[in-house]
């Protein structure tokens, strides 16, 4: 027991530099519990929550009084979960202002060489603590919160569950894409009306794709990779005028093959909002890597005569019994699919057993499918008429992937 | 464009100073001078986008809508030249004396490099996406685009990309700052968050973001970063009309700057005097009509500048150093 009954006001503010061995009490202080955040500002906030810091409105500042027990009690989050501030006292650093430190130019001569792909994989810390595919629960909860509370004013903007992770929806506009946007159309002679128009219909498909997103919660696994970039120009496709009906097409697909797929934690159901999931290498059970989207020709789409729970959906991942070894990389399945005949953006028919009342969502198809190009040639030793079939039955369905001519 | 003139009588509530005749548009970007007390102020009405002034302080570049850079030698009055161009609108432009290049990102993915008298570009850069923020301090430079991505490159090497890291953020990528020390990094979006992000990734256990420019459950966005010369704080500035200092290092906000309370006013950019003086100058529209997120926004671009105490943005020690025994 300490000498003095004082409390130690060091401790209070979370940094005293003596831990243990200070003679003052460490102890939260009991008269003082509704003062939790002594932000200055006296008022008793009954949530226990990290404080909104920067929405106090007061202009003279203090210095923060921190209690020690909330690890970020003004919403700082830190994200490498290693950093704790122990009751041992929260060493104050100095500035540590080291000007041009040599480690900069040392990872720069050693870039020369080794990939440099490589060593983001490498040092990734904060995000490799979060994987979808171990933690959806947690996952989804962030999703729900995140658009119940943290709602931008821009509604135009891509999000990511997760820091450093991929984007779940993609699709970015800024302020001032907009705003060049309406002024070239103003100039072009476009009246006001339909420029807003315009406008409001992105905004409107935009809000569908966070709505749908908020109904069906799948996160997109965050890859140890950084997100680099899609290698079907996912970005491009989403392009900010083209956007509208598209997103909104995957969103409602998303929906679909999120219904048949309870199962997989890892599926890709944003499978067009996921483009990244491409690059992810290392996740062997989650995506199919990227260097082979197409091998999964074999695994998906051909499946021995089952006729029960088959169901695929047509660029999601199949819920079966583990007859798949791996859930499917989405993009590869179009390449299995048939064309029926109709060219590109028409509606596939897929080979289903149970009926699929989203085929008819999935207008969107085909830009996907266009990406899809180097598609290996097989010899088919099925009649070639299978592929122009516009249905499938049951113990027809070919086991190759169809002959490249018939893609498109 | 204009330049900084003598100040009149102010309307706003931080006392400070009025640039005389700003542009009749809202104002895009601000650039001081680092040699002479000039301040470009780039805005809409020609749809420029950006500006910056090259090491010399006489020459001045802009980019915008018209997909071009042009060069405009102040002292002697000549014509604009055009020196760059991109296939779409350029968002952000720097000028890397170290290098003798200027730099320019676009929303056509790319970012190219040009070294004046040639037509061409020296290096032109594939980006994941259209750029949407930049910030360079030799040898740093990184680069914000859509999607979240973030881009750094040594400029020692600038034909690869030193990392590519996403946001720490979880919405689009609005603003940048490289720290004056080249360790890391500021990203500012459009949730009302800044995230401190270091290079080293022995130092990433102090990387955090801290939410800021919020009201009540309005979520502005942070239109800009700009970091103090000379003390190791920075500035942001959000939509909500306000704009703070904050020092990174003790994670305190130093100064809350009074909002503006006029309909719809958003501080857009931020810029801190190169020299000692401590003057920074934030702009920020008024708007005449009602605040949309979609479309046409009339607005008549005031510029504001304010001398800031040396002491109100010095860092703070952290709580704790005092030593008491």
């Amino acid at each position: 027991m300490p000498p003095k009954k004082e409390l130690c006001r060091y401790f209070q503010r979370g940094s005293c530099q003596y831990g243990t061995r200070c003679k003052f009490l460490h102890t939260t202080p009991q008269q003082s519990q509704s003062n939790r955040f002594g932000f200055g500002a006296q008022t008793s906030s009954p949530n226990p929550q990290p404080n909104p810091f920067g929405f106090d409105t007061q202009t003279s500042r203090t210095p923060n009084q921190q209690p020690n027990p909330q690890p970020n009690p003004f919403g700082f989050g830190v994200q490498s979960s290693a950093h704790s501030r122990g009751g041992d006292g929260f060493v104050s650093k100095p500035n540590q202002v080291k000007p041009f430190d040599n480690k900069w130019s040392r990872f720069s001569n050693v870039n020369n060489s080794s990939a440099p792909a490589s060593r983001p994989a490498n040092n990734q810390p904060s995000a490799a603590n979060h994987t979808c595919t171990t933690d959806i629960e947690s996952c989804k909860r962030v999703i729900l919160e995140d658009l119940e509370n943290e709602k931008p004013l821009w509604k135009l903007t891509c999000y990511g569950h997760s820091r450093n992770g991929p984007c779940d929806i993609v699709g970015d506009i800024s302020y001032d894409e907009l705003r060049a946007l309406a002024y070239d159309d103003a100039k072009h002679g476009k009246d006001i009306a339909s420029i807003v128009e315009r406008e409001r219909n992105l905004l409107n498909s935009k809000l569908l794709e966070f709505q749908n997103l908020a109904q069906k919660p799948y996160p997109v696994s965050s890859a140890p990779t950084p997100s680099s970039q899609n290698m079907f120009g996912g970005g491009s496709i989403i392009a900010p005028v083209a956007n509208n009906g598209f997103s909104s097409q995957v969103s409602s697909f998303s929906q679909l093959s999120g219904s048949s797929n309870t199962r997989s934690a890892a599926a890709p159901n944003f499978s067009f909002g996921q483009p990244n999931a491409f690059q992810n290498n290392t996740q062997p059970s989650s995506f199919q890597t990227n260097n082979s989207p197409f091998n999964t020709s074999g695994a998906f789409g051909i499946q021995p005569q089952h006729s029960t729970t088959q169901s695929f959906s047509p660029f999601g991942t199949s819920s079966n019994n583990g007859a798949l070894s791996a859930p499917q990389n989405p993009f590869s399945t179009p390449a299995s699919l048939p064309q029926t005949g109709n060219g590109p953006g028409k509606q596939l028919n897929f080979f289903t057993n149970e009926p699929i009342t989203a085929s008819s969502a999935i207008g969107l198809t085909n830009t996907s499918i266009q990406l899809i190009n180097n598609i290996p040639t097989e010899n088919a030793n099925v009649d070639d008429g299978v592929w122009t079939k516009a249905q499938w039955n049951v113990g027809e369905i070919p086991e190759e992937e169809p002959p490249t001519i018939y893609i498109n | 464009m204009a330049t900084f003139g003598a100040s009149t009588t102010n309307v706003n509530p931080n006392r400070s100073a009025e640039v005389a005749s700003p542009p009749s548009d809202s104002v895009s970007s601000l650039c001081f001078s680092s040699k002479a007390n000039h301040l470009i102020a780039t805005s809409w009405d020609n749809q420029v986008l950006c500006s910056a002034w090259k090491d010399d302080g006489t020459t001045v570049f802009s980019g915008g809508c018209d997909k071009q850079v042009k060069m405009w030698p102040l002292l002697s009055g000549g014509q604009p030249v055009t020196v760059a161009m991109h296939d779409a609108p350029i968002k952000e432009l720097a000028w890397i004396p170290e290098m003798s290049l200027l730099v320019t990102g676009s929303w056509d993915k790319t970012l190219r490099y040009w070294d004046l008298r040639q037509p061409n570009p020296t290096w032109v850069q594939q980006l994941p996406e259209r750029c949407y923020a930049l910030t360079v301090k030799h040898p740093l430079m990184v680069v914000g685009t859509a999607d979240r991505n973030l881009v750094v490159f040594n400029l020692q090497n600038p034909q690869t990309e030193f990392k590519r890291v996403v946001s720490p953020l979880k919405y689009q990528t609005r603003c940048l700052a490289a720290f004056p020390d080249r360790q890391g990094f500021l990203v500012g979006s459009i949730e009302g968050r800044v995230g401190v992000h270091h290079l080293d990734d022995a130092q990433s256990s102090k990387n955090f973001t801290f939410k800021c420019h919020r009201d009540g459950n309005d979520i502005y966005s942070v239109n800009s970063l700009n970091f103090h010369p000379v003390h190791q704080t920075f500035a942001t500035a959000g939509s909500d009309g306000a704009f703070n200092f904050w020092d990174k290092d003790s994670k305190q906000r130093l100064k809350a700057m009074l909002r503006f309370v006029t309909t719809g006013a958003k501080v857009l950019k931020i810029t801190i005097h190169q020299q000692q003086r401590p003057i920074f100058t934030y702009i920020s529209p008024r708007r005449l009509r009602s605040r949309a997120n979609h479309g046409l926004e009339q607005a008549v671009g005031s510029e504001v500048s304010s001398y800031s105490r040396g002491a109100e943005v010095k860092g703070k020690p952290r709580a704790g150093t005092s030593g008491r025994k």
